[in-house]
């Protein structure tokens, strides 16, 4: 109760005004009206009552998450809440994404042999309801993900899980139904819930989160915000600020508004027109990161002209990349220089983007008679930052290259029941953006270049099969790196995509606003965050 | 008031209302796309998009899926929201509260402002007054709403730091968000009421009560105004079902969280069950407005009966 009106009490400060205020305010601004006073007196007489943020951090995400469900998706924004604020997974990651025990609810991890990966939990920890975390919380976690009815994402990852043993109260094996080295890194997906909290709360956990995490949940109000408060009982250090709220404002115009009044402290999702106006103001700056989400066109090799290396060689060369990036993107999105992110594990560095040749594309073309050839592009609209704009810019190029381009740009909704029909879907080849959140490429590279799985473009290479495969089953890091190395030298030279680029994460910040900086894998973490 | 009135109008009101749910039954055939395939998104395998269908009931025959989602309806079930996990019909009312409370702030704004304007310049025809309400009368019309909240906000929250740009809590809260979606209402009423006005002033009574020696006040308070305003009121009523559909925009401006904002939430994140809940909840309440306006309308003037 102490707490609630404690609340109110803080949230009246953070809008600045109390009812004197606002009195002084609507007279001033009455009097302004009416032409009693100069404005700029009527700005005067209004000038104590400016809205000021208070020291607590309050700041806006663009999208409601509709609740707090870590085995259920949540898209970026949901899961960006939840970790590792109130919720932590068991295995955590340094911010070049590289799993690290020391930040992890496991604090040292060992292969005992292929199938077989054996935590030792860290001690003392608890839950938000004081229910010690242990064993029996690793395996009953596991078995919420991987059940029948789960609907978590990327559930098919980890399937690879074939039971979760508890040798003793710390210490858990997961065991794998074959070698499987990708296991630690989609376990930093695998969040640790309280067994308790799951009986008593039932399917109310879902907008009551109960978690290990340095924030405690205080409330979720659908539509308004999320409110968080320190956890004293954490088990690391402490984050800075004591309560975090993080406000819904969908309205891009309304978002930055709000960090332009001073009643935020961070946006997200910042449009990038809007970017020069808020770098122009002097309490306001960017922080930007270039994500692991990789932009391409993935192209129907098994469908002629596009069966071709060279018509699709072709199409590499026909794009001026830096032209999209620096116009469109505001220089803020480098171009792909392979077919993995670099932040991604095995990503390989020494592969160099297709260089702007019309000349070369057209030659292409003409040796491989597909000079004039229709190609279906499909390109959703509003799905990835300026997309429309970029499939525009693509389907120009590709005409001046010499091919018919056949542009659709239909909503996300229409688009994605079109490419999920695969080799049926009209589009030749369609824009397309895939996201490495754990920096474990073994999903990358089986989705889109081993055969057993390609549906998006049917490309089919039995080298890159066999070296995907073997870098999933290997744990030697340095056989693993060099065959994603090859295989992705044998992608980059096939082209089953047209390479584009990375996508920004784009968040503006009051300079009060220290500790925060954007991560390659597009998460807010905001535990470090404080106000100066 | 006849009882005959009362049923063949609540008959109608419940047509309507059927009318609507097929409309709304519609909306997950008729929007572009698969619901499955949305909802699984685009890592979806064939086979799990056909499980999805079959237990959605979407390989049923059109009319089959039509009965039962009527059948559901009528008890309240509009089945489970596709994002938060729980009954969307919840999802929904939850948030009722909050659109009601911006419509009414817009309300009063509307008519605290737009009646003494559309009374004074029908008082004072082809003034100065006159002509500037009638200016700002058409400039309320014909502002989007979109345009005029985002004007508000850099105004009010970034120049001045007056009012909050978004979001629901405080009163000051509420201030900009109902100004814009009652500015709309505005320019209707003044226009409404003036030209009410003019006609009852020109009647012989008020001549009558004038040539009685009565106070001028007193003929346009107690004897015009009366008469002037059931036009007024039966236009206000109406409105109120056209402030809801304004609010769906206003709540997206301002972040307020009302069933507007819910809905547009909805449909971005292709949550169907809620998306249907909110427009029937809405078009129920429209329908419901409307049939008591006509009630009351019919009980206060004799000349409809």
């Amino acid at each position: 109760m102490a707490d609630g009106q404690g609340r109110k009490r803080k949230e009246r400060t953070q809008a600045g005004m109390n009812r004197r205020g606002f009195l002084r305010v609507a007279g001033a601004a009455a009097g302004a009206a009416a032409g009693a006073l100069p404005a700029s007196r009527a700005m005067a007489a209004a000038a104590p009552a400016v809205i000021r943020p208070t020291p607590e951090l309050v700041v806006a995400f663009s999208v409601d998450p509709g609740h707090l469900d870590p085995r259920v998706e949540a898209g970026v924004p949901g899961f960006s809440m939840m970790y590792p604020h109130m919720y932590e997974t068991i295995v955590w990651r340094r911010k070049d994404i590289t799993p690290d025990a020391s930040l992890s609810l496991a604090e040292r991890w060992e292969q005992l042999n292929p199938t077989t990966l054996r935590l030792r939990l860290r001690r003392g920890v608890k839950f938000h309801n004081g229910e010690e975390f242990e064993g029996e919380a690793v395996k009953l976690t596991n078995s919420l993900f991987t059940a029948p009815e789960s609907k978590f994402p990327t559930k098919s990852s980890m399937m690879v899980t074939r039971e979760v043993r508890v040798v003793d109260k710390y210490t858990v094996e997961y065991l794998t139904s074959a070698p499987s080295r990708p296991l630690l890194r989609i376990l930093q997906f695998q969040t640790m819930m309280s067994p308790r909290a799951l009986k008593d709360l039932g399917p109310k956990i879902a907008t009551n989160p109960v978690g290990t995490g340095p924030y405690k949940f205080v409330e979720y109000v659908p539509g308004q915000h999320v409110l968080m408060e320190l956890n004293p009982q954490y088990w690391g250090p402490k984050p800075k600020s004591t309560r975090l709220t993080i406000r819904f404002i969908p309205e891009n115009g309304t978002r930055t508004a709000a960090l332009e009044s001073g009643e935020v402290m961070m946006v997200t999702n910042v449009p990038p027109d809007s970017i020069k106006r808020l770098q122009a103001n002097p309490q306001l700056e960017m922080r930007t990161s270039v994500t692991n989400r990789i932009m391409f066109v993935t192209l129907r090799t098994d469908r002629a002209p596009f069966n071709d290396k060279r018509v699709r060689q072709a199409m590499n060369y026909a794009i001026d990349k830096e032209a999209i990036t620096k116009g469109l993107l505001g220089g803020l999105a480098p171009i792909a220089q392979g077919p993995m992110p670099p932040a991604v594990f095995g990503a390989h560095t020494g592969l160099r983007a297709y260089p702007y040749d019309p000349g070369k594309a057209k030659q292409l073309l003409a040796a491989a008679g597909a000079s004039g050839a229709t190609f279906n592009l499909g390109v959703p609209n509003g799905r990835y930052l300026l997309d429309k704009q970029i499939g525009e810019a693509i389907a120009g190029y590709l005409t001046d290259a010499g091919l018919t381009v056949n542009f659709e740009n239909p909503t996300w909704s229409s688009f994605v029941t079109e490419i999920s029909k695969f080799d049926k879907a009209k589009y030749d080849g369609y824009l397309f953006g895939w996201g490495v959140v754990n920096g474990e490429p073994d999903i990358l590279m089986r989705e889109h270049f081993h055969s057993k799985f390609t549906r998006r473009n049917a490309y089919k290479h039995p080298d890159v099969d066999r070296l995907v495969d073997e870098a999933a089953e290997s744990f030697d890091e340095a056989k693993v790196k060099a065959a994603y190395f090859k295989a992705q030298e044998i992608v980059w030279d096939e082209c089953p995509w047209i390479f584009l680029h990375l996508q920004p994460d784009l968040n503006a910040v009051n300079k009060r606003l220290q500790g925060f900086e954007a991560r390659p894998y597009e998460w807010l973490i905001l535990t470090e965050a404080y106000l100066t | 008031m006849t009882l005959d009135y009362l049923i063949r109008r609540s008959l109608q009101s419940l047509l309507l209302i059927l009318l609507v749910t097929v409309v709304v039954f519609l909306l997950l055939h008729i929007t572009p796309g698969d619901p499955a395939t949305i909802i699984l998104g685009e890592q979806a395998t064939p086979e799990q998009i056909a499980d999805l269908r079959r237990s959605m009931g979407l390989d049923r025959p059109l009319l089959e899926q039509y009965l039962r989602f009527l059948s559901n309806a009528v008890q309240g079930n509009f089945g489970q929201s596709i994002r938060a996990q729980r009954a969307a019909l919840e999802v929904v009312i939850e948030r009722l509260p909050a659109t009601l409370q911006l419509t009414a702030g817009a309300f009063a704004f509307a008519v605290l402002v737009g009646m003494p304007i559309g009374i004074l310049s029908a008082v004072k025809r082809f003034s100065l007054w006159d002509h500037g309400s009638m200016l700002i009368a058409l400039l309320a019309q014909s502002m989007p709403v979109f345009w005029l909240g985002l004007m508000l906000i850099v105004v009010f929250a970034v120049q001045l730091r007056w009012l909050p740009a978004s979001g629901m809590g405080q009163p000051q809260h509420l201030i900009i968000p109902a100004v814009t979606l009652g500015t709309f209402l505005i320019g209707l009423i003044i226009r409404l009421t003036r030209s009410s006005m003019l006609e009852v002033l020109s009647q012989e009574y008020v001549r009558t009560a004038r040539a009685k020696g009565l106070r001028e006040r007193t003929v346009l308070v107690r004897h015009a105004l009366k008469n002037a305003l059931i036009p007024v009121v039966t236009l206000l009523g109406l409105q109120l079902g056209l402030l809801l559909g304004g609010a769906v925009i206003t709540e997206t401006v301002f972040a307020w969280p009302g069933m507007g904002m819910a809905t547009v939430t909805a449909i971005h994140q292709r949550d169907y069950p809620v998306v249907q809940t909110a427009v029937l909840v809405s078009a129920v309440l429209v329908v419901g407005i409307n049939w008591s306006v006509d009630v009351v309308y019919h009980y206060l003037d004799p000349r409809i009966r």
